[in-house]
Parts: structure tokens; C-alpha cells; sequence
């Protein structure tokens, strides 16, 4: 079925695309790991985690969010199987990707290893970094029983890989939620509203990749797919409209909070100078007019759907942004005299946005490879 | 890991140094890198009563970390937070000189996930170059805003070409190749004569105040508390109940910063930079 090649017009225009951004990309990562951050990037003191950070949050959350909901498969719903293959090899391609971003932000290649040699067991950071490898090894023996056909052992794997997504990315919500400090990232919440988050990123992804790629291509979609694509429109509606019930309650929390700091940052961020990004990229965008187009069944078509799961990937990286900036805003200590305040400023730089290009161009790059080269929608069935 | 030194100045060079006397304000400090053992502050509980009534504001204490610790010029160890409230003539002044708090219960350290930040000796919260990864979570974790994140090469100051004034000083560069052509980054070269690797500063690694631990380990106070002029800061032992800060502590009533987080702060604050007066009257309606 997706043998079927696109165009070569548009093949080569797609492919350039990727190139031109894979080149920006490569020229931001060397800049950034020559100069360091100092030249390259918006970062400073007060607002040391700029936008990598939420890329890799964007990025671990597809992984995550494509494998939690391709649960369905291991749970015996029979249609899930037209989309599994696609889905862990879309959520190993954005976990490395999102992996990558991290190991550029930490500068040196060997840093990744320091953790290994002189652990913090009591940190969510270290754990989130031993779920991360145990999550990508769930993920690649997944694929591999996938290719073979043995059903048996991979519905087992596929709850284990679920499980390890659901670990690394509620930890990694937990990273933000420990910082006791920065109230604006909520503490217990953050794990819960990491995970409504991936779920929302990992359906619009799979839906998003699924669509376009038939599209390039020229290719039908089947009966069954064609169904289990609208039903997964529906679900991500779900999500979406999950996703606006946290964000309500995000908000009139942190508006109404007696911390300072919280309530500062909540009327920074959504009535302040910069609020047409909360707005209108994370609010319109991602959520309103995807939860808009989902919910109602006559815009729930196959068109539908992909411009609902393309809001919400813009919408949900944007949220991704302000989600760790809004913590760092306010500045920690009013009218220390070397630093900003009562906010501290973050602009990224070209730099900084170079990498994150890196970071898409080298996903699409990737899975464009990998679903030229491989069958994903081909569920092998040995018995 | 001492690239940097075996291309400048080597520890046996610094020993020579030492021992010569070429380098004067050098000596006491290398000499007593070799006195005493590093365990003399094991089992303490070093702390610091800053007593603002006596604190001038003069900012001494700030200098004098920057002359210790090799801080660059952009970068504060030690800082101050600055208030001025009311309306005049009723207006009130304040003056907190602040640095690390040396956390009882250190959030940096809870969240490191390398122990590069970590509990020392005199329980003095301490930074481990050698396994920083710069990830900057514990800049995420503490609650003060005072570590520091080496983003650039670490005093590319020395490596400017550009003089001050042009044909009247000489240029930053020219002074490092009078000096040997080597910029070495170290925080006090003290303290990379007593560990060897852990004396110097790198790009993309944190760093913050170690209450002069260099100096503490040879029986010496801190040098921001040495050089204040009001003795202002008093530093000692909190579990020694008959040490000075311990006797402080028990006449006034101390603040901390942001006491509420449990972060059990080690800098106490006793007094008030303005006390202030006002006449006797019962107030209106």
C-alpha cells in the first residue's frame, strides 16, 4: 500500500526541504558546541533553560504519547495493528531526536555518561535519564517482534514499552514539579499534566504523519485505516478538550494563587506583553480550533483531522515554550541588585532555533527514510 | 581535565612561587595550602550571621569575593538586594548583602542528578567541576538565584586585543603575554594546588560560593568576612553552642531568606540596616 512512491517532484522538494533545515540545523549544533551557550543562545542566569529544553519535552511527549495510545493493540484491538509499526517507529525516531537536543544542550559529548559514573538516586532527573534508555530498548525490541510477526511476545513488549513511556515522561514532567521553588510548574500536577499533554502530541503526530504520508503519495487509505484514522480523530478531540479542562484550571490556579511568584507569572504570561502566545498559539491554535474541528462530526473528516493535528503539534510545542519559560519569568529574588527583575527576559536566538530546526528536519528525515525503506503499515503474521 | 594548567603554570612552578616569595600576595595562601589537614572542618556546621545594623553597605564584601574567587566582572558570588520604601520623609533604606546560603537542606543538591553539587566537609554546600554537566538544574532548584552557569570560555576577557584607552593602556591580551601567554581560569589557585582538577573553571559548567572552603579547611574565616570593615558578617560553628554566631543568634531574632521552603539557610540576618525611629503618638482614624 505505501509502496506507492510520491511524486518525484515532490519527493525532491520535500527531501531539499529537509536538507536546507538539516544545514541550518548542523550549522546552530557546531556554533553551539564551539562557542557554548554564551554566544548562542538567549540563555542567562535567570532563565538557564531556553527553548531546548521544551523540545525535548515536545519530543520525548510524541514518543510517549504515540506509544500510550498504540495500547490499543496490546490490548486486542485488532485495528490498532494498521498503525502499530508506524507508531514505535515514529516514537524511536523523536526519542532520539529529542535526546539529541538534550546532548547538544549539555555541550559535551561525555557529560551524557556522568550520570552513570556518580548517580543521584534521589533526583527525578537521573531516573528520568534510566527510564529514557529503558524506554528506547522497550521501543527497539518492540519494532523488532513487530517485523517478525510474533504477536504474542510483542503484545507483552508493547505494554512494557508503554509503561517505560508513561515512566519517562511522568518523571520527566516530575523534573519541573521538584523544583519547589518555581510554583508555576505546580509540583504533583506537572507528572499528570505531562502525560494529557503527550497524549495530545502523540495522537496529532501519528494522525498528522499518517495522513500526509498518504497524501505524498498518492495512495488510498483502506476501509479499516480510514475508520481507525476518524476514530482516532475523535479520541485526540477527547484529549484536546482534556487538555483545555487542565489548562482552565492551570490558569485560574495560578491567577488566584496567594505565591507571589505563581500569581505573577500566570498575569505575565496570559495578560502581559507577550500573551498573544499563550492566546494565540497555544490557546486558538492548539486547542480551541482542533478540540472545534474533532468534536464535531461533519469536520471530522480525513481533512479535518489534519489540519486539527497540525494546530495541535504548533499549539502543544508552543505550550511546551511558555510551560518552561513560566517558571523561570519571575525573578526569584525582587531587587537583587545584579540581575533582572521583578521578570527576567528570554529571547531565543538564531542559534538556539537552528537546533530546534535540526530537530524536525532530522525527524522528517528519518521517518521519510524509514517509510521509504521500510513497510510500516505491514503487520507481519507469522502464525 | 588540566590542560589549561600544564600549559601555563604548572603545581611545581606554584610550589617554586610559593617558596621564593616572587608572588607576595600569593604566598600565605599557598603556604597554607600545605599546613593543615583538609579534616579540620569535618563534623561542623559552618555558618554566617550577616548583622545588617553594623553592615555599612559598602559592598566590600562583594569586591573581596570577586579578588578571592577569581569571579569574573558580569558574575556575582556575592551580591546585595537593595529596598528603598515609603515616601519622603518617611523612607526606609535596606541594604542585604547576599551570597550562597549553604542550604542545610540544599535543593541544588537534592536535584543534581551527578552529585557535582554535593554536602562538603563543615557542611559548606560544594561544587564538583570534574562532574558538572551543565544541564543547570540546580540553577531550576535553587531558591537564592545565586549559582552562576559558565555559558562562554571563561575569562575571554583576557584574550581582547582592544586596550582601554587606545595608546595609553596596554590591551588585555598584551598583559596575559607579559604574564606567560596563558589564561588560566581558576577560581583561586589554592584550592587547585590542595585538588588538582577542581581549581579551575570551564565553559559549560555552573559554579557558586563555597564559603571560601580554601580557606576555611586552613583555620582561616571566609574572605568576604575578613574584608568587611564593620564586622558586619561573623562566621563560626553552629553546633559549637559557645561560638560567636551561636551567641548572636541567641540574642537577636534571625531571618533567613525564604525561610517558608525549608530550605534551612545558613546565612542568618540579625537587625535591621535602618532601625529607624518614630515619634510617640497613638495614630488616627
Amino acid at each position: 500500500m505505501a509502496k506507492n512512491k510520491a511524486p518525484s517532484w515532490l519527493f525532491y522538494g520535500w527531501m531539499s526541504l529537509i536538507g536546507i533545515g538539516i544545514l541550518i540545523g548542523l550549522w546552530g549544533a557546531i556554533k553551539l558546541l564551539i562557542e557554548g551557550h554564551g554566544p548562542t543562545a538567549g540563555t542567562s542566569d535567570q532563565v538557564p533553560w531556553g527553548i531546548f529544553v521544551p523540545t525535548y519535552v515536545f519530543f520525548v511527549a510524541a514518543s510517549a504519547g504515540c506509544v500510550t495510545v498504540s495500547l490499543g493493540y496490546a490490548l486486542g484491538v485488532k485495528s490498532f495493528e494498521l498503525i502499530m509499526k508506524r507508531a514505535v517507529f515514529l516514537a524511536i525516531v523523536t526519542l532520539l531526536t529529542g535526546g539529541m537536543v538534550i546532548f547538544l544542550d549539555l555541550g559535551n559529548p561525555f557529560n551524557i555518561l556522568q550520570p552513570l559514573l556518580s548517580p543521584n538516586l534521589a533526583t527525578p532527573l537521573w531516573w528520568m535519564g534510566v527510564f529514557y534508555t529503558l524506554y528506547l530498548a522497550f521501543l527497539v525490541i518492540d519494532y523488532y517482534l513487530l517485523e517478525k510477526g510474533d504477536t504474542a511476545k510483542t503484545r507483552v513488549v508493547s505494554v512494557l514499552a508503554a509503561l517505560s513511556a508513561i515512566a519517562v515522561h511522568s518523571t520527566l514532567g516530575f523534573v519541573f514539579g521538584f523544583a519547589a521553588v518555581r510554583t508555576y510548574f505546580g509540583s504533583a500536577f506537572s507528572p499528570i499534566y505531562f502525560m494529557v499533554i503527550a497524549i495530545i502530541i502523540g495522537t496529532a503526530l501519528l494522525l498528522f504523519v499518517t495522513i500526509l504520508q498518504h497524501k505524498f503519495t498518492r495512495t488510498e487509505m483502506s476501509p479499516e485505516l480510514h475508520s481507525l484514522i476518524l476514530n482516532l480523530g475523535k479520541f485526540l478531540g477527547v484529549a484536546v478538550a482534556t487538555g483545555i479542562f487542565f489548562s482552565i484550571w492551570k490558569d485560574l490556579a495560578g491567577l488566584r494563587s496567594t505565591v507571589e511568584t505563581t500569581a505573577l507569572a500566570y498575569q505575565y504570561l496570559l495578560f502581559g506583553a507577550g500573551s498573544w502566545w499563550y492566546w494565540g498559539i497555544v490557546v486558538v491554535i492548539g486547542l480551541f480550533i482542533p478540540a472545534f474541528l474533532l468534536l464535531n462530526a461533519r469536520t471530522r473528516s480525513i481533512n479535518g483531522i489534519l489540519v486539527a493535528s497540525t494546530f495541535a503539534l504548533i499549539g502543544m510545542f508552543a505550550a511546551r515554550v511558555e510551560f518552561t519559560i513560566g517558571g523561570q519569568v519571575v525573578s526569584l529574588i525582587p531587587e537583587l541588585k545584579h540581575l533582572q527583575w521583578p521578570f527576567a527576559s528570554y529571547t531565543a536566538t538564531f542559534g538556539e532555533i537552528a537546533v530546534v530546526i535540526l530537530a524536525f528536519a532530522a525527524t522528517a528525515l528519518l521517518y521519510t527514510l524509514g517509510a521509504r525503506k521500510l513497510s510500516l503499515e505491514e503487520v507481519t503474521h507469522r502464525d | 581535565m588540566n590542560k589549561h594548567l600544564d600549559k601555563g603554570v604548572t603545581r611545581r612552578d606554584f610550589i617554586k612561587i610559593g617558596t621564593l616569595g616572587a608572588a607576595a600576595a600569593l604566598a600565605p595562601t599557598v603556604a597554607g595550602g600545605f599546613a593543615s589537614a583538609s579534616t579540620a572542618i569535618d563534623g561542623k556546621r559552618l555558618a554566617m550571621v550577616i548583622d545588617l545594623q553594623r553592615c555599612v553597605g559598602c559592598g566590600a564584601c562583594i569586591i573581596a569575593c570577586k579578588n578571592e574567587n577569581n569571579v569574573e566582572s558580569d558574575v556575582a558570588w556575592a551580591s546585595r538586594i537593595i529596598k528603598t520604601r515609603g515616601k519622603f520623609p518617611n523612607v526606609r533604606y535596606e541594604y542585604i548583602p547576599t551570597l550562597c546560603n549553604h542550604c542545610g537542606n540544599a535543593p541544588c543538591v537534592k536535584g543534581c542528578p551527578t552529585t557535582a553539587m554535593y554536602k562538603g566537609p563543615g557542611d559548606i554546600t560544594m561544587h564538583d567541576p570534574a562532574k558538572c554537566i551543565g544541564c543547570r538544574y540546580c540553577m531550576i532548584n535553587c531558591p537564592y538565584g545565586v549559582i552562576h552557569f559558565n555559558a562562554g570560555k571563561p575569562h575571554s576577557f583576557w584574550r581582547s586585543k582592544e586596550p582601554l584607552l587606545e595608546n595609553i593602556t596596554s590591551s588585555p591580551a598584551e598583559i596575559t603575554q607579559q604574564v606567560g601567554g596563558t589564561v588560566i581560569p581558576y577560581y583561586n589557585p589554592a584550592r587547585e594546588l590542595d585538588h588538582p582538577g577542581t581549581g579551575l573553571r570551564y565553559k559549560g559548567i555552573v559554579e557558586k560560593c563555597t564559603l571560601c572552603d580554601h580557606r576555611v579547611k586552613d583555620g582561616e574565616i571566609p574572605y568576604c568576612v575578613e574584608a568587611c570593615p564593620a564586622n558586619a558578617r561573623i562566621f563560626g560553628d553552629l553546633n559549637d553552642s559557645n561560638s560567636e554566631v551561636n551567641q548572636i543568634l541567641g540574642k537577636f531574632r534571625p531571618m533567613r531568606l525564604k525561610e517558608n521552603l525549608g530550605t534551612e539557610p545558613k546565612v542568618f540576618y540579625v537587625r535591621s540596616f535602618n532601625p529607624g525611629s518614630s515619634t510617640s503618638g497613638k495614630g488616627k482614624v
